[in-house]
């Protein structure tokens, strides 16, 4: 049964990708050559492998090397979509990477390293491998945002290693916690002796500090408020392409990976951390909305942003437990995902030429300055994306924010927290609106910046996701549906 | 570096311009109006539900749309006053990147579906999306740099203002299961009396930011100064009317007790806001601004007519929103006039406009004597029965705030036509242009609609009291 594993497939891939560009870039009868094109089409083919492997190998439960891994629907979904984005991400990087002439080669395979990483976060069922492929994972991604030799890009690297080291510390810590109560590691047998347990008093300091430890290590790696000083530095100062990677592949895992320590084997100590979930949200939130409120850089604003959308996202998990509410919590990280990657992929694309012809990467909002006389169209779906982000209807985002609130009205406990999110949202509306307003009404003065749409396929995946946008607005009981099975499969 | 290069999705600029020919548009929108004449003549005044029932499905979640006393009137008036605008925007510059004929559709389908619906969700979803295209209106089509601020104050005073309701719409799911007015209005579904006045105060709130009841009311103006003419037109005739029909039809039926409960406070704001804005108008430079105050007053007495809890009165406000759109929007039409001859929209650059321009003194006349409510016009008819309905209902200061609000009215719209049609003929204005052929069909159904409602309102308030009677008494 060893082979249906899609991941020793990648793997194993990944690492003949890589054997490969060792080999032949270091060929000296051939001057060192570069080879762009050449191993994106590998990395590509290998994904594509990858996803039909997937597709195939659609067993329910799955559960393989003594309990170590456990596959499933749940992490079928994790699958596919994270192998979806990775093929969406190489497409839409490549130009960029060659412009900015960071290595192409490192870059793809540091994301298949990745994307294995996350594949395996998810279906692992032991804390110390648990421990260990977050590190790998982590360890890439440090790799990924130094990738351009400047100094910003190696300060956010060092930040980013030294912070992240920090916070796996703090995971450790807790994971050897709670091995040092339980004296096991694997979460099936965690989630058995923490029912047994629940009546002794004197365990529950312990139990508490081990939760707490473990959100921290947690929330370092999903961005949440407490732990979130480092993200816009990071976001702004890394290469693009590598902040698409930090951006959109982390959420779904790492929502189901808090789900499973939360629910399933912290499940009779809810009320630690839903205490713990519902200050972090909060914070988060705030922080997120007002913290973007006069950012002038586009990729801070989009990481604040993301710390805010961060924040609704988990605050699903306060509610009463029912595969319900868990659903719209998918359902809010399906299209905010969807949405900022196709938000980054025009941004990475984007380039802004001055007066006297030179060219640089879109940075800040004011570039965007009278897009819409240059480009109409693409200013048109600029605002689509920030229109749908914000949550303002009828866009499809609207729809899952307000699934999300409903979920939050069921319990006259948690009534309050959506009129406080539904007052933040109107502050972020206002950010989101400033840059409407810079692309839309502003004129004149730099008429002569202009902005570069290369590859056509940002064209093509871009209108595609609009439509995706619009067919849930009037058709998205398909994805309730499965967005509610997925929840289902996570209650098993 | 080609150009080719830099425009990679320029390709699909097309679709922006669809709706590029002033012909294809104003055939569609005289289409619509087509269609809602018919809805009138084949409506029937003696059925109290609603009619031409249409159930959008989709995907098993039922969407339902309907028609009655209330609505009818409301979709005539956006389907007669949009085709006035696109004639109004006939000669405009067709350089601009997107076309105001696409908003302009895009306006008369939200607001359709906002009249039409009986649906809390969907309402609120057409009352929120009509902000997207009126902030992109008036963003790109006034002149000056304050327009920014005022599509600001437009979409947040609304925003701000609705997303509570939002949050008690959803409470309401919760709770019942169900968005459907069809059911929300059989059950009593809220067994809790705090629960229902919080949510009436969140109703009211977004209501009444789109009205603009007083101290909600700063947007107003700013948008109408800001906005192109046919913005302000459908600002003044369409869409202020849907935050006192949102009252009619979700607040007051489905919130009777907390309704009773809460009428002083409306009675009070809405006077407040009445004298408050008449004295404000008396002092402002701006025409524009003028007629912006002065609507806020009428909305004002519409309102203080709906709570008065007289049957008649009510009627009287739904008359007099329909009557005040015709009035303003043609009011706004006759300042756009001018602006486009002279560009200026200050009171003090303008004097003796009547030595060359009479057709356009004599439709003035008319619209100034519908906005003071003198007889025979529209608004007379209406304001007359607020009146009663507050003297039947024993609401003696109602009736002396509403006396001085007319009062009031005469005095600055007398003011104003003064100062701009009679006097010495100013230097500036002397090379006047009266009337165009398309302008002056512009005014005629306007004010051939005035005119017949003053004179002949009972084709209006037959439909109106079978409404009235069926869901207020």
């Amino acid at each position: 049964m060893l082979s249906i594993l899609s991941e020793h497939y990648l793997i194993l891939s990944s690492l003949i990708i890589l054997c490969f560009g060792i080999i032949y870039k270091f060929a000296t009868h051939l001057q060192f050559p570069e080879i762009n094109a050449s191993i994106n089409v590998l990395a590509l083919l290998a994904l594509l492998s990858t996803a039909i492997i997937v597709y195939v190998d659609s067993s329910v439960h799955l559960v393989l090397y003594n309990s170590l891994f456990v596959k499933d629907h749940v992490t079928l979904l994790v699958e596919a979509v994270t192998i979806l984005l990775a093929i969406g991400i190489l497409i839409m990087t490549s130009e960029y990477n060659k412009r900015e002439k960071l290595p192409q080669f490192e870059y793809v395979i540091l994301l298949l390293f990745v994307i294995t990483s996350i594949h395996l976060l998810v279906t692992v069922e032991e804390l110390f491998a648990f421990y260990l492929i977050l590190e790998f994972q982590s360890i890439c991604l440090y790799v990924l945002s130094s990738l351009k030799k400047n100094k910003y890009s190696v300060e956010a690297a060092m930040k980013y290693f030294i912070i992240g080291s920090f916070a796996s510390i703090l995971l450790l810590l807790g994971f050897s916690f709670i091995y040092g109560i339980s004296g096991m590691t694997n979460l099936e047998d965690l989630y058995v002796f923490f029912i047994g347990i629940k009546q002794q008093e004197q365990m529950d300091i312990l139990v508490c500090i081990s939760i707490l430890l473990i959100s921290a290590g947690l929330f370092f790696k999903i961005y949440m408020a407490p732990m979130h000083l480092w993200v816009s530095d990071i976001y702004a100062q890394s290469p693009t392409s590598s902040v698409i990677i930090f951006a959109t592949t982390s959420l779904l895992p790492f929502y189901i990976i808090v789900f499973k320590f939360y629910v399933h084997v912290f499940g009779e100590y809810d009320w630690i951390w839903k205490t713990i979930l519902l200050i972090t949200c909060l914070t988060s939130i705030l922080i997120g909305t007002i913290g973007a409120m006069y950012q002038y850089s586009i990729k801070r604003l989009l990481a604040y942003s993301s710390i805010a959308n961060t924040g609704y996202i988990f605050a699903s998990l306060l509610v009463y437990q029912s595969p319900f509410f868990i659903a719209n919590g998918l359902l809010y990280i399906l299209l905010y995902t969807i949405n900022s990657f196709g938000l980054f992929s025009l941004i990475v694309n984007m380039r802004y030429r001055n007066e006297k012809g030179e060219e640089f990467q879109l940075e800040n909002i004011d570039q965007l300055k009278g897009l819409v006389q240059q480009n109409a169209m693409l200013s048109v779906i600029f605002a689509i994306y920030f229109y749908t982000i914000a949550g303002l209807p009828p866009f499809s985002f609207f729809f899952t924010k307000i699934f999300l609130f409903s979920s939050l009205l069921y319990s006259t406990q948690t009534m309050w927290i959506v009129v406080l999110m539904a007052i933040v949202t109107v502050i972020s509306v206002f950010y989101y609106l400033r840059i409407i307003q810079i692309m839309f009404f502003s004129e004149g003065k730099q008429n002569l910046g202009r902005i570069r749409m290369q590859p056509q396929a940002v064209c093509i995946i871009n209108v595609m996701i609009v439509i995706f946008n619009g067919v849930f607005m009037v058709y998205g009981t398909p994805f309730v549906t499965v967005a509610q099975y997925i929840s289902f499969c996570l209650y098993i | 570096m080609t150009d080719k290069e830099f425009h990679g999705l320029q390709m699909y600029v097309d679709l922006t311009n669809l709706y590029e020919d002033k012909q294809d548009t104003i055939m569609y929108s005289m289409m619509l109006y087509l269609g809602s004449v018919l809805l009138w003549i084949n409506y029937d005044p003696f059925h109290f539900a609603f009619q031409y029932e249409w159930t959008l499905n989709l995907q098993n979640h039922y969407f339902y749309f309907g028609v009655d006393g209330l609505s009818l009137f409301f979709i005539y008036l956006t389907t007669f006053l949009m085709p006035l605008c696109i004639v109004f925007n006939w000669t405009a510059s067709d350089k601009k990147v997107f076309s105001n004929y696409t908003t302009f559709l895009a306006i008369e389908l939200l607001l359709i579906i906002a009249f039409a619906t009986t649906d809390l969700l969907v309402f609120y979803i057409a009352f929120e999306t009509i902000l997207i295209p009126f902030f992109l209106f008036i963003g790109f089509n006034a002149h000056r740099k304050r327009r920014i601020h005022a599509s600001y104050l437009l979409f947040f005073y609304t925003i701000a203002g609705s997303i509570l309701m939002l949050v008690s719409i959803l409470t309401i799911y919760t709770y019942t299961g169900t968005t459907d007015l069809y059911i929300l209005l059989d059950r009593n579904y809220i067994q809790n009396d705090n629960m229902e006045k919080i949510i009436w105060l969140t109703f009211f709130l977004a209501f009444a930011v789109k009205v603009p009841v007083f101290p909600f009311h700063i947007w107003l103006p700013e948008a109408h100064v800001e906005a192109p003419t046919e913005g302000s037109v459908l600002l003044a005739g369409v869409l202020l009317k849907l935050g006192t029909y949102g009252m009619l039809r979700f607040l007051m039926p489905m919130f009777p007790t907390a309704t009773i409960y809460y009428t002083p406070l409306v009675l009070i704001l809405s006077t407040m806001g009445i004298l408050y804005t008449s004295f404000i108008t008396l002092r402002q430079i701006d025409i524009k601004r003028i007629v912006a105050y002065s609507s806020v007053a009428h909305m004002n007495l519409c309102i203080l007519g709906m709570f008065s809890g007289n049957i008649t009165a009510i009627a009287g406000s739904i008359l007099l929103m329909v009557g005040h759109g015709l009035v303003s929007g043609g009011l706004f039409f006759a300042i756009g006039v001018l602006y486009n001859r002279f560009h200026t929209k200050l009171i003090k650059y303008y004097s003796g406009l009547i030595h060359g321009m009479p057709m356009y003194a004599t439709f003035l006349f008319i619209l100034t004597m519908g906005n003071i409510s003198l007889p025979l016009t529209s608004n007379f008819i209406g304001e007359f029965l607020i009146l009663y309905g507050l003297y039947c209902s024993g609401n003696i200061y109602g009736l002396i705030i509403g006396m001085v609000s007319i009062f009031l009215g005469t005095l600055y719209s007398v003011l104003l036509f003064n100062k701009l049609i009679f006097g010495v003929v100013r230097e500036e204005n002397k090379k006047m242009k009266d009337l165009s052929f398309r302008e002056i069909h512009i005014f005629i159904p306007i004010v051939i609609h005035v005119i017949w409602m003053g004179v002949y309102p009972n084709s209006f308030l037959d439909i109106i009291n079978t409404y009235v009677v069926y869901n207020f008494f």
